[in-house]
C-alpha cells in the first residue's frame, strides 16, 4: 500500500496577516506550501516566508525527546521520559508554591502557539498554581496598543479588516515596514497606491520599500512621535478640518485635546521632529481631507518609553477626523506574530483573563472559579514579562515556564537578561528547537510544530481561524496543549483533560464573551472575526460601528517627552532595531529554511553613506557597535535607507545580538521596553 | 539508472597551506573502482561536499595526466569552505564529477600560450600549465601572468618559481598592494602585458592563445585589453565561475543568457561570451 | 480515433484505472481550490460518490485551473536526494531514496485531466530534466507516466490565462504531441485519441469509451475549437513580444524601454517567489543539507550524526540565488533579476527549445501579491504594436 500524500489547509505560522495555505506531506515530511486562492487574506498569494513555511518543521535539529539537566546548573542535559520530565516540572513548581508562595512562579505563554494552548497556559498559571504572573512577547510588541486603544476606544485591536486595504483612499503608515513585516498587507498598499491612486503618508525615520510610493515620506527623529501627531492635530484644528459632528456625538475630552495640541505649531514640531512644517501641514490636509483613511502602525510606534502616549495620540487623530467606526477607516495596529492577537485575547496577560476580563474584577474571578472548579484565583495583577526577569534576578521568582519564546535573543539588554535566566532556580523551556533560551533550561520539553497539531490562531484583523494537523509530531514531541495538560494533571489538577483542542475552544467560548459564538464547526471555511458573541453572530469585520466599544471615544492627549536615552558625544548614533523581510524574530525557523537563510546569512548594521565616509568606513567592513550596556561586532551596510545619525540592526542573529545594546527602560503604563531608540557608538573592528 | 547527485568519499592524502586563507588538498577516492573510473580533463570541476554543511563546485587544479590523485585549491570564504579548510590529512570529503567542458590542449599545440590569472584564479589553469610544461617541446613560448591582492595572496609560489625555470617559459607576477619584503611589481595584472610582449599596435597576435581566470572584473578588463592588443576573441579562453548547485545543467543557478556555465562551460572562448549583457 | 465518454462513467473509470495506475486527478476541495490529488487519498473517504462530486473535470461546465502546476508531481517543491549517517570512520553511509518517498509506489502515474497549457509545460520540463544528463529523481517519478488532457472550452481564469496567444491551447490539435485529450460535449466528453499509446490505453476499456463517428466528431471538434478560441478574452501580442525580445536589448528604442520596464517591475516586486513557484515551467532548485550536527548550538554531542541532502524549488528573483561564495553577485541589482526572468522565458528559451517556456497559464499573475505577471509584461512590451 502506498503512502498517502495529503494536502491540508492551515494558517501560516509567520506574521499576523494570517494567510491561508495548504501544507502537503508525503507521509514522512512536509514537502510543499501553496496559498489558498479564496482565503480573504492570502487571496492566492503568500510572502516568501509563507511559500517556504514547510521547511523548518523537517529540520533534523528538532528536539525529539524531553531533556533534563542533571548534576546541578552546570550539569548536562540528558534525555528523559515524558513521565519523569513532567513529574519533575510539576513537583518543583508545586514545592516552590508551597515554600515561597504562588507568586514565586511565572509562566510565559506564546504568540506562536494556538489560542487553545495559550488559554491552557494561563489556566495552568492561575487555576493550578494560583498566580497571575503570566505574560508573553506581546509585552514587547503591542502592549502599548492594547493599553492605549483600550483607554481611548475600548478595544485594543485592529479596527478594520485586511480587505479594507483594497478600499481605503489614504494610508497613514508609521513605524511599520509593511512590505517587510506584513507583506500581504504591504502589497495591498502598493496596489492601492499604484493602481487605484490611493494616497500614502509615511512617517518613518528609515527609508523603507514603501517610501518609493509615498506621497509624503516624513522622516521623524526616532522617539518624537507624540510631537508630530500632535502637530497634525494642531493643523487640523487650526484649519477647521476636524469632524465636528462626530466629535460631538461620539467622543469626550475634545476641549482638553484642543488645549494640549495648541502649542504644537508646525514650526515647533519641526524643531523636535525634524519634519518640515510644510510637509506636516500637507499631510494633515490629505489625511483629514480623505474620507476613507486608515492609520497603520506597528513597532515603530509602540516600542518606546512613550509607547502608550504614541498610540493614544494616533487614536486621538483618528477620532478628531471621524476616521473610526467605518469600513476602510480606522486605527490599525499590525500585530506581529501569527497569534499575538489570540494570545492576548485568551488571557496570556498578567491583568486579564480571556476576553480582557480583569483579574481584579470579583465578578470575573467568580465566573472563572466556577468554570475551572477552583475555590481560589489571585486577585492582584501579576508581573509583566520585563518584571518577571527582573524579579528572577532578585531571587523573588524561582521557577519560570517558557513556552515557545526565546527571550534570550528577543528581549532588551540581553547581558542583564541572560544573567537573570542563569539565576533562575528552575527554568522550563518548551520549544521545537534548542534555542538561546533553552541553553539555560533545567528541563526542555519538545513541542510539536504548527503543522503537527490542531488549533486556532487569531490574526491581526481578529480573524479566528483553524490550524490543522498535517503530520504526526516529530519524534516524541507533543503539542503544547497536551504537555500543559500533563503538567496540570501531575500537579494534582483534574479539570484539564481534553480529547482534542475543539473542546478547549468550547471552554474558551463559554467564558469569553468576544469569542462566545466561536466553535470549530463555525470556523469553516475561513474563520470568524471577533467580537462574535453568540452562535448566530456573523463576526465583526470592523470595530466601533455606531458606538465605541467603551461607549464614547475618549480623547487622551499627551505631551511630547524625549526618549529615555538620547545620543551624546560619547554615543553619537541613534540605534533602532527591527526585522527584515527574509527572517522572522530570533531566526529559529527562518534560519533553518534554506532559501531564507541564504538570502541574509549574517547580521549587519545599516549606516548612512555620509556617516560611513566620515569614519572612512567601507561597505562590508566589520564594525563594533556599542551602547552603555554592551557591544557587538557586525558588518557595515552602507545605505541611504537610514538617515544621518541613525543606524539600524535586525535582531535575528544570535552571533551578534542587537539586543545586547538595547534599553530595558519601559513605558510606565504598558511596561513595553524602548527597543526602538538607544544611543550607540560605532568603531571599526 | 545513474544518479549524478550521489557523491563518493575521497580521502585527503595531504593538505598544504597555500596562503593564509587558501589550502591545496590532495585527494584520492577511497573506493578503488571509483578511483579507477575517475578521469577528467583540464579545466573541469568537481562538486565537493562536507556532508551536513553542503556542497560547492571546485575546479580541479592538478594535471589530468596524474592518475594517483587529484588536487583542489580551496579558499576559505564561507561556512562550507571555511569548514573544509579546517580538515586535515586523513579526513574525508565527498566528491562527484568531473563536470563541464575543458580547455583546448591538442588544438593549441605549436602555438605561443599566455596564461593570465588573478588570485586563486591560478588554480583552474594550473593543471593545464602542468600539462603544457610537461610537453613543452610541443608548444611555443609560454608566459604566465599572475596577479594577486597582496604578496600574501599569491598561490603556488614554489611552482611559479619552478615554471619560470622551464625553457621558453616566463613568469610575471604583480600585486595590488605591496607588503614588507616585496620587491616585485605593484599594479594590475594587465600591466604585465607589456613585459610579456603584448602591446597595443604591435599587430595581430595570430599565433598566441590566451587563457584567463580570475575575478569577474579582471576577466572583462583583461580580455578587452587582449583584444586591443591584437588577439582574436576566438584565441582567448576564459573560465567562468558561477554559483551552482548541480553541475549537470539542472539547478539553473549558473545560467547566463542561454548557456549553463556548468555544462556549456566553465571554459568559454571570448568570442562566445563577450556579447553577454550580464555580468559574469 | 474518436470516442465518447459519458460523465457518469468517470468515477468508475478512474477507480478501474487505479488498479494499474497511480491516478492523479483534479479535485475541488471545500475551500474552492482545485488540486491534483491521488485518487487513493480521495477515494478512501467515500469511493465513487465522493470522487464524482469533487472531481473538477470538463472544460465547459467545470473549467478549473490547478492551484499548483502539475510539475509538482515529478518535481516536488522539496525532495530528499539522499540520506547520510556516519559510519564511525569519518565516512558516511549514503542511502538514495530510489523513489521510496514517492506515494505512487511502483505504479506509473496517470495524470487525468491536465489543461493543455499545463500539458505543454510538462512536455518542456520533461525535455529539460530527461534529455542531456537525465535527472534521476524526475526520471524516477515520471517513469511510465501518462497524461490525459482535459481541454478548455471556457477559460478557467478569464482574467489571467492567455493560452490562445501563447499557442498552447485552448484545445490540442492533431499533429501536436499528445496521447489523449478530453473535450467536454453534452453530458460527457469527446475523447480524442491521437497516438498509438493512446489507442493502447483505451483498448480494453470498451465499457467506458464508445467509438464515435470520425468525420462528424472531427467537424464538431473544429466547431468547439473556434468557440473556445473565441471564449479566450485575453489576447496579447505574444509573437510580437518574442520578436522584440529577440533583438539585442542594448540597441534601439527597446534598448531603453526594456530596462525601464524591468526597473519598474523590480521596484514593485515584493520578492515572494510566487511567479517562479507557480510557473509550470520553472525548474530551478536549491540544494541544502539538513543535518543534526552543524548548528552553532549543538545539543547532543553523542548520538548518530546524520542528515539528508534536500532539493527545494528556488528562483532567480532572489538575490542569494546568484550570489557567489566570494560575495560577488552578478545580479546584485534587483532589476537584473527581473530582466533575467523575462529574458529566460521569452528570449533564450525560444532559441534553445524552439518555443517560449511561457505557456500562458496566468498563474504568475493570479499568484502575484502586487499584480505583476507575464501577461502585463507582454502587454507593456508590445504597447504600440499593431493589433
Amino acid at each position: 500500500m502506498s503512502k498517502i500524500m495529503e494536502r491540508k489547509i492551515t494558517t501560516c505560522i509567520y506574521c499576523g496577516c494570517g494567510c491561508g495555505l495548504y501544507l502537503q506531506t508525503d507521509g514522512n515530511r512536509i514537502i510543499s506550501s501553496v496559498p489558498s486562492r479564496n482565503h480573504p487574506v492570502s487571496d492566492g498569494s503568500l510572502c516568501v516566508k509563507g511559500w517556504n513555511s514547510f521547511e523548518f518543521e523537517n529540520s533534523r535539529e528538532r528536539i525529539t525527546q524531553p531533556l533534563i539537566r542533571r548534576g546541578g546548573k552546570e550539569g548536562k542535559l540528558e534525555p528523559a521520559t515524558w513521565e519523569e520530565a513532567i513529574e519533575l516540572v510539576a513537583n518543583r513548581f508545586s514545592s516552590f508554591k508551597e515554600r515561597y508562595g504562588s507568586d514565586s512562579l511565572a509562566f510565559l505563554s506564546s504568540a506562536k502557539a494556538t489560542n487553545e494552548e495559550n488559554f491552557l497556559m494561563m489556566k495552568l498559571a492561575r487555576a493550578v498554581f494560583g498566580t497571575n504572573n503570566v505574560d508573553h512577547c506581546a509585552r514587547l510588541c503591542h502592549a502599548s496598543t492594547v493599553t492605549g486603544l483600550a483607554l481611548t476606544m475600548g478595544s485594543g485591536a485592529m479596527t478594520n479588516s485586511v480587505e479594507d486595504f483594497d478600499k481605503a483612499d489614504c494610508f497613514l503608515v508609521t513605524g511599520s515596514d509593511t512590505t517587510g513585516q506584513h507583506p500581504l498587507i504591504g502589497s495591498r498598499i502598493i496596489r492601492s497606491v499604484l493602481d487605484r491612486g490611493a494616497k500614502l503618508l509615511l512617517f518613518d525615520p528609515r527609508r523603507i520599500r514603501l517610501s518609493k510610493y509615498a506621497h509624503i515620506h516624513a522622516q521623524q527623529r526616532p522617539g518624537t512621535d507624540v510631537a508630530w501627531i500632535n502637530g497634525l492635530m494642531h493643523v487640523i484644528i487650526r484649519d477647521g478640518l476636524e469632524a465636528r459632528e462626530y466629535i460631538e456625538e461620539r467622543t469626550t475630552g475634545y476641549q482638553e485635546l484642543k488645549r494640549v495640541v495648541e502649542r504644537y505649531e508646525p514650526s515647533y514640531v519641526e524643531g523636535i521632529t525634524g519634519i518640515p512644517a510644510k510637509v506636516l501641514e500637507e499631510a494633515a490636509h490629505i489625511y483629514a481631507g480623505t474620507r476613507k483613511a486608515m492609520i497603520v502602525f506597528a513597532m515603530g510606534i509602540t516600542q518606546h518609553t512613550t509607547g502608550v502616549n504614541n498610540v493614544k495620540s494616533l487614536a486621538n487623530l483618528a477620532m478628531l477626523t471621524g476616521h473610526v467606526g467605518f469600513p476602510a477607516m480606522g486605527v490599525n495596529p499590525l500585530r506581529g506574530q501569527n497569534n499575538v492577537q489570540g494570545a492576548c485575547d485568551v488571557g496570556g496577560l498578567p491583568d486579564v483573563y480571556s476576553g480582557y476580563q480583569k483579574v481584579e474584577n470579583p465578578e470575573a474571578r467568580k465566573k472563572f472559579m466556577k468554570a475551572w472548579e477552583v475555590d481560589y484565583l489571585p486577585d492582584k495583577t501579576g508581573l509583566t514579562l520585563t518584571e518577571i526577569f527582573q524579579n528572577a534576578c532578585r531571587g523573588k521568582i524561582r521557577g519560570i515556564y517558557v513556552m515557545g519564546e526565546n527571550p534570550a535573543l528577543s528581549d532588551p539588554n540581553l547581558n542583564h537578561l541572560c544573567g537573570c535566566l542563569k539565576r533562575t532556580e528552575f527554568l522550563v523551556v518548551q520549544d521545537l528547537f534548542y534555542t538561546e533560551t533553552a541553553e539555560y533550561a533545567d528541563v526542555i520539553l519538545p513541542a510539536a510544530s504548527f503543522a503537527e497539531k490542531d488549533g486556532t490562531f487569531t490574526n491581526t484583523e481578529r480573524r479566528v481561524q483553524r490550524v490543522r494537523k498535517v503530520m504526526e509530531p516529530v519524534g516524541n514531541s507533543l503539542p503544547d496543549w497536551k504537555i500543559i495538560s500533563m503538567v496540570a494533571k501531575a500537579a494534582g489538577y483534574h479539570q484539564m483533560d481534553y480529547k482534542d483542542p475543539s473542546q478547549i475552544m468550547d471552554e474558551i467560548a463559554s467564558v469569553t464573551p468576544i469569542y462566545g459564538g466561536i466553535s470549530y464547526d463555525r470556523l469553516e471555511p475561513f474563520g470568524l472575526q471577533w467580537p462574535c458573541p453568540d452562535k448566530n453572530h456573523p463576526g465583526t469585520p470592523y470595530l466601533h460601528k455606531d458606538r465605541f466599544t467603551r461607549g464614547k471615544g475618549r480623547f487622551l492627549p499627551a505631551e511630547y517627552q524625549p526618549p529615555a536615552e538620547e545620543p551624546d558625544a560619547e554615543y553619537p548614533f541613534v540605534l533602532t532595531t527591527g526585522r527584515t523581510y527574509w527572517h522572522y524574530h530570533t531566526g529559529t525557523m527562518t534560519r533553518r529554511t534554506s532559501v531564507l537563510a541564504r538570502e541574509i546569512p549574517e547580521n549587519y548594521v545599516e549606516i548612512n553613506p555620509a556617516d560611513a565616509e566620515a569614519m572612512n568606513l567601507k561597505n562590508g567592513e566589520m564594525v563594533s557597535v556599542s551602547s552603555r550596556r554592551g557591544s557587538i561586532k557586525v558588518k557595515a551596510k552602507v545605505t541611504e535607507y537610514v538617515g544621518e545619525g541613525l543606524v539600524f540592526i535586525p535582531f535575528h542573529f544570535a552571533e551578534s545580538p542587537a539586543n545586547i545594546l538595547t534599553l530595558q527602560d519601559t513605558d510606565p503604563e504598558a511596561k513595553i521596553p524602548a527597543l526602538k531608540v538607544c544611543a550607540v557608538k560605532i568603531e571599526k573592528a | 539508472m545513474r544518479n549524478d547527485y550521489i557523491p563518493y568519499p575521497a580521502r585527503i592524502v595531504s593538505a598544504r597551506d597555500e596562503t593564509y586563507d587558501t589550502k591545496t588538498f590532495r585527494l584520492k577516492f577511497t573506493e578503488p573502482s571509483v578511483a579507477e573510473d575517475f578521469n577528467f580533463k583540464q579545466g573541469q570541476f568537481l562538486e565537493v561536499s562536507l556532508l551536513g554543511r553542503g556542497e560547492a563546485p571546485i575546479s580541479i587544479c592538478s594535471s589530468p595526466l596524474e592518475r594517483e590523485y587529484f588536487e583542489l585549491n580551496i579558499r576559505s570564504v564561507g561556512s562550507l569552505t571555511g569548514a573544509i579548510c579546517r580538515l586535515k590529512e586523513g579526513d574525508i570529503l565527498y566528491v562527484r564529477g568531473p563536470y563541464g567542458n575543458s580547455f583546448p590542449f591538442k588544438e593549441v599545440k605549436g602555438r605561443d600560450l599566455v596564461f593570465i590569472a588573478g588570485g586563486i584564479g591560478l588554480a583552474p589553469l594550473r593543471g593545464l600549465i602542468q600539462m603544457v610544461l610537461k610537453n613543452k617541446k610541443d608548444f611555443g613560448n609560454v608566459s604566465i601572468l599572475y596577479g594577486a591582492k597582496s604578496p600574501e595572496d599569491l598561490c603556488f609560489r614554489d611552482e611559479l618559481e619552478q615554471w619560470s625555470e622551464v625553457e621558453g617559459t616566463s613568469v610575471y607576477q604583480t600585486v595590488d598592494r605591496a607588503s614588507d619584503g616585496w620587491n616585485g611589481r605593484v599594479g594590475l595584472v594587465t600591466e604585465l602585458y607589456e613585459a610579456a610582449g603584448i602591446e597595443e599596435g604591435a599587430g595581430e597576435m595570430s599565433n598566441t592563445t590566451a587563457f584567463l581566470c580570475g575575478p569577474p572584473v579582471m576577466i572583462r578588463f583583461a580580455a578587452r585589453k587582449l583584444k586591443a592588443c591584437g588577439f582574436k576573441p576566438g584565441n582567448i579562453y576564459v573560465t567562468l565561475e558561477r554559483y551552482m548547485k548541480c553541475g549537470i545543467g539542472k539547478c539553473g543557478h549558473c545560467n547566463i543568457g542561454g548557456v549553463f556555465v556548468c555544462v556549456d562551460g566553465p571554459v568559454f572562448s571570448w568570442e562566445h561570451v563577450e556579447g553577454f549583457t550580464e555580468d559574469f | 480515433m474518436y470516442y465518447y465518454l459519458r460523465r457518469e462513467k468517470l468515477a468508475g473509470l478512474l477507480l478501474h484505472l487505479s488498479k494499474e495506475w497511480s491516478v492523479l486527478a483534479p479535485f475541488r476541495n471545500s475551500y474552492g481550490d482545485v488540486t491534483l490529488e491521488n485518487l487513493d487519498s480521495v477515494a478512501e473517504n467515500g469511493r465513487a460518490e465522493e470522487i464524482a462530486s469533487r472531481l473538477a473535470l470538463g472544460g465547459r461546465t467545470d473549467s478549473a485551473q490547478l492551484l499548483s502546476p502539475p510539475k509538482e508531481v515529478f518535481f516536488p517543491q522539496s525532495e530528499i536526494l539522499f540520506q547520510f549517517s556516519e559510519k564511525g570512520n569519518g565516512e558516511f553511509a549514503i542511502e538514495q531514496p530510489e523513489g521510496k518517498d514517492d506515494p505512487s509506489g511502483n505504479k506509473p502515474k496517470l495524470l487525468f485531466g491536465i489543461k493543455p497549457c499545463d500539458y505543454h509545460a510538462l512536455l518542456m520540463t520533461g525535455r529539460f530534466f530527461l534529455e542531456d544528463n537525465t535527472d534521476f529523481y524526475y526520471s524516477t517519478r515520471a517513469n511510465g507516466s501518462m497524461v490525459i488532457i482535459d481541454s478548455c472550452i471556457v477559460p478557467p481564469e478569464p482574467e489571467a490565462c492567455f493560452c490562445s496567444s501563447a499557442g498552447t491551447g485552448p484545445l490540442m490539435k492533431r499533429g501536436d504531441e499528445y496521447d489523449i485529450q478530453l473535450v467536454e460535449e453534452g453530458n460527457g466528453f469527446i475523447v480524442d485519441v491521437a497516438s498509438s499509446r493512446g489507442e493502447d490505453f483505451v483498448s480494453g476499456l470498451e465499457n467506458f469509451f464508445k467509438i464515435a463517428d470520425e468525420k462528424e466528431t472531427a467537424r464538431r471538434l473544429e466547431e468547439i475549437r473556434k468557440e473556445a478560441v473565441g471564449n479566450v478574452e485575453l489576447k496579447v501580442d505574444f509573437k510580437g513580444a518574442l520578436e522584440i525580445m529577440k533583438e539585442s536589448p542594448e540597441e534601439g528604442e527597446t534598448g531603453e524601454r526594456l530596462p525601464a520596464i524591468y526597473r519598474e517591475i523590480a521596484d514593485r516586486c515584493i520578492y515572494c517567489g510566487a511567479c517562479l513557484y507557480l510557473c509550470p515551467t520553472c525548474t530551478c532548485f536549491n540544494v541544502y543539507d539538513n543535518s543534526n550536527f552543524c548548528s552553532v548550538l549543538t545539543l547532543l554531542e553523542e548520538g548518530e550524526r546524520a542528515g539528508e541532502r534536500v532539493r527545494v524549488w528556488d528562483g532567480c528573483v532572489f538575490s542569494g540565488y546568484s550570489r557567489e561564495a566570494s560575495g560577488h553577485n552578478p545580479r546584485d541589482d534587483a532589476y537584473k533579476r527581473a530582466e533575467r526572468r523575462y529574458e529566460h522565458k521569452l528570449r533564450y528559451d525560444p532559441v534553445v527549445y524552439g518555443r517560449s517556456t511561457c505557456v500562458g497559464c496566468g498563474r504568475c499573475l493570479t499568484g502575484c501579491p502586487v499584480d505583476i505577471g507575464m501577461l502585463k509584461f507582454i502587454e507593456e512590451v508590445t504597447v504600440g504594436n499593431e493589433e
